[in-house]
């Protein structure tokens, strides 16, 4: 197996709080292979956007291990660090508080290659700015003009030319798209599905948007609490869901078909999401997830650690699983009789 | 006769940068328990239609056309009809229930205010009549919450909260604006549960405002396809997925992303150009620019609405069901 691009081990970041601590990210162990797309899909409070932080090295991680291309950068000092800021690089979700207001598009999309001495003297450096305007769909006469005169969509693009200019081997996005409306969303993730393809970078696509992973993600590994609780390929966890939040998460997605999407069952969720200052003890699905009783007392007192259910490497952290034995469908009586005639 | 039913609205807005036509000729008929929904992606007048119907919209609007609601002229009628009938008769629930509850009232004092301004009730009718709605929209334990301010609930506690003050006189009309916009997928069916169990139970006609084309086929009875202000396509809500008409429509529904097949990820449809703001209505098709259907008839007159298929009208001089051109740009 050649060596990730990306591998995170055991990673873990607390935020003292009045109160107490936030566990926002309790353990996550995840990697990106050479040019995997791998989609971190949660709701909010998940901890998803915390652990492309902690990546990135925009928060410090309070444990666990990143390594970047087999370069353990976990505790890196900023100086060297420097030299693999080249390597990774992130697009933001609002293409509106991302960009500075005060240079001009050309100059945002410049920085980068500026700071890591790539522009190879001034009209060489122009020359490339042009290029990847031209390369992300962008008329290159934008680049004398400031991120507000462009609309959201062109924005993002800026951002897309920025991230990839200094021909990152990663890239974090998070939430690249869900400010978009849906015809300009289209086309952003139809450029990144083509940049992808040409330059072949790893990307982490860090989402709320199951339709989006489902395009665009080859593996996929779903956060709830700031644990992973499943991982695996898209088609294992589309066609096969495991965890129950991971089931409930597939079956609330509305789906843009009035036929199919009143002749589906929906997992409803009882309750909140519970404070991540004090997680429930045990399988912190617990408290919302509809199986829990089948696993008491142990989903009270063990934290369930992902294992490989099906034999074929996609994990599960849930009690009701282990190897040989897959998590139990959860059924919905509820839901069954509410949905109105198709 | 249709509950509300709006014909030939128009929204102009003069602003600093001169005027902008919002919203142009548009009819609407909503009936006795129906949820309609009105679709477009930002900028195309949905949110403003529906904002000045309740005349919500600030002074710088000017709205022609008709509304009547329950056979009263809503456009005409004065500030305190229009008191009476706002948040009694017809309510709205907007997108952020953060921003659109009061964070200094409770939650009893927040919905106690709807009862008694409208009701009359007394202290204690209101308090019941609160936990009654706390208790119909879905949020345990009720009578605990009654103290608690908005910040301490979850947004879909609020979303709920908010619902319920919208239900508290018992409308005929619920207006929802994004209701589930932001709120997490678990959280947004909830709340689309909760609005077809009030129509059911209560038999709330709901006029659904969105972007979001899976909450549309969730609930919706009938759709309304807006785009730069103006109805470009409106049918029952099977028709209009199965057989969608306008090529705007057509390419909205393939932008939606699904599944990849196989290797490879299908490409989605892209609408190249973005949404005019328009400061005259143009005597044109306004999509023409962005579409690759248009020729010359649409660059110089409007396309009316007309029914081409039955109860499904569409505004296009070439409306039809087949994909976009591959690869096809302005």
């Amino acid at each position: 197996m050649s060596e990730a691009t990306l591998e995170v081990e055991g990673l873990r970041k607390h935020f003292p709080v009045r109160g107490g601590v936030v566990h926002a990210v309790e353990g996550v162990s995840l990697s990106v292979a050479e040019g995997e797309v791998v989609g971190l899909v949660g709701e909010s409070g998940s901890g998803k956007s915390t652990v492309g932080n902690c990546v990135l090295r925009l928060l410090e991680p309070t444990a666990g291990t990143i390594r970047l291309k087999g370069t353990d950068i976990t505790h890196l000092s900023r100086r060297a660090l420097r030299p693999l800021r080249r390597e990774m690089h992130m697009v933001f979700q609002d293409p509106y508080s991302s960009l500075n207001p005060r240079m001009t598009n050309g100059a945002i999309v410049a920085e980068p290659l500026q700071i890591h001495g790539l522009g190879d003297g001034r009209n060489g450096l122009e020359r490339r700015v042009a290029e990847l305007f031209d390369q992300v769909g962008l008329n290159p006469d934008l680049r004398h003009r400031y991120p507000h005169e462009l609309s959201g969509g062109q924005r993002q693009r800026v951002g897309l030319a920025r991230a990839l200019s200094v021909r990152p081997s990663l890239l974090i996005a998070d939430e690249p798209v869900s400010a978009l409306d849906v015809s300009v969303q289209a086309s952003i993730l139809n450029l990144l599905s083509d940049l992808q393809d040409e330059l072949g970078f790893s990307c982490l696509f860090i989402t709320h948007d199951l339709s989006i992973v489902e395009y665009f993600c080859d593996r996929v590994a779903v956060m709830y609490l700031g644990r992973i609780v499943e991982t695996g390929t898209r088609e294992q966890i589309f066609a096969r869901p495991q965890h129950p939040y991971t089931q409930s998460l597939l079956s609330a997605a509305a789906v843009p078909d009035p036929s199919v999407q009143r002749s589906r069952s929906r997992i409803v969720l009882e309750g909140d999401l519970p404070s991540p200052i004090d997680p429930p003890s045990g399988c912190a699905f617990r408290t919302r997830c509809p199986l829990a009783h089948e696993s008491l007392p142990k989903s009270e007192e063990e934290v369930p650690e992902l294992r490989d259910v099906t034999g074929d490497g996609h994990l599960v952290a849930c009690h009701l699983g282990r190897r040989g034995r897959e998590v139990p469908r959860v059924a919905d009586p509820a839901s069954a009789g509410s949905v109105p005639d198709a | 006769m249709a509950l509300l039913d709006v014909s030939n609205l128009s929204v102009r807005f003069d602003t600093d940068d001169g005027a902008v036509q919002a919203v142009d000729g548009v009819s609407l008929e909503l009936e006795q328990k129906q949820v309609l929904a009105i679709v477009g992606e930002s900028g195309c007048g949905k949110s403003v239609t529906a904002m000045s119907l309740l005349r919500l919209l600030p002074p710088s609007a000017t709205v022609t056309g008709a509304a009547s609601f329950d056979g009263r002229d809503l456009l005409a009628a004065d500030e305190s009809e229009l008191r009476a009938i706002r948040g009694r008769e017809i309510s709205f629930v907007f997108q952020e229930p953060m921003t659109s509850l009061n964070p200094a009232l409770t939650v009893q004092k927040q919905i106690g205010e709807v009862l008694r301004r409208h009701l009359d009730m007394s202290g204690d009718q209101a308090r019941e009549r609160t936990v009654e709605l706390l208790d119909l929209v879905g949020i345990p334990a009720p009578r605990r919450r009654l103290g608690e301010y908005p910040h301490q609930l979850s947004g879909g506690m609020r979303q709920r909260v908010m619902i319920a003050m919208a239900l508290a006189c018992d409308p005929k009309v619920l207006i929802a604006d994004e209701p589930t916009t932001a709120l997490d997928v678990t959280i947004q069916a909830g709340i689309l549960d909760l609005l077809r169990d009030v129509r059911e139970r209560l038999g709330t006609a709901i006029v659904l405002i969105t972007h979001n084309l899976g909450v549309v086929a969730d609930i919706a009875d009938r759709v309304v396809v807006m785009y730069a202000g103006r109805k470009v396509e409106e049918a029952e809500v099977h028709e209009l997925f199965a057989h969608p008409q306008h090529p705007y429509t057509v390419g909205l529904l393939a932008a939606i992303p699904r599944k990849a097949n196989g290797d490879g990820r299908r490409r989605l449809q892209e609408i190249p150009g973005i949404v005019p703001s328009l400061p005259e209505p143009p005597p044109r098709c306004t999509f023409a620019p962005r579409c690759p259907r248009a020729d010359e008839r649409s660059r110089s007159e409007q396309p009316p609405l007309r029914e081409v298929r039955p109860d499904h009208h569409v505004a296009c001089f070439h409306p039809g069901e087949e994909p976009w051109p591959e690869g096809w740009r302005t």
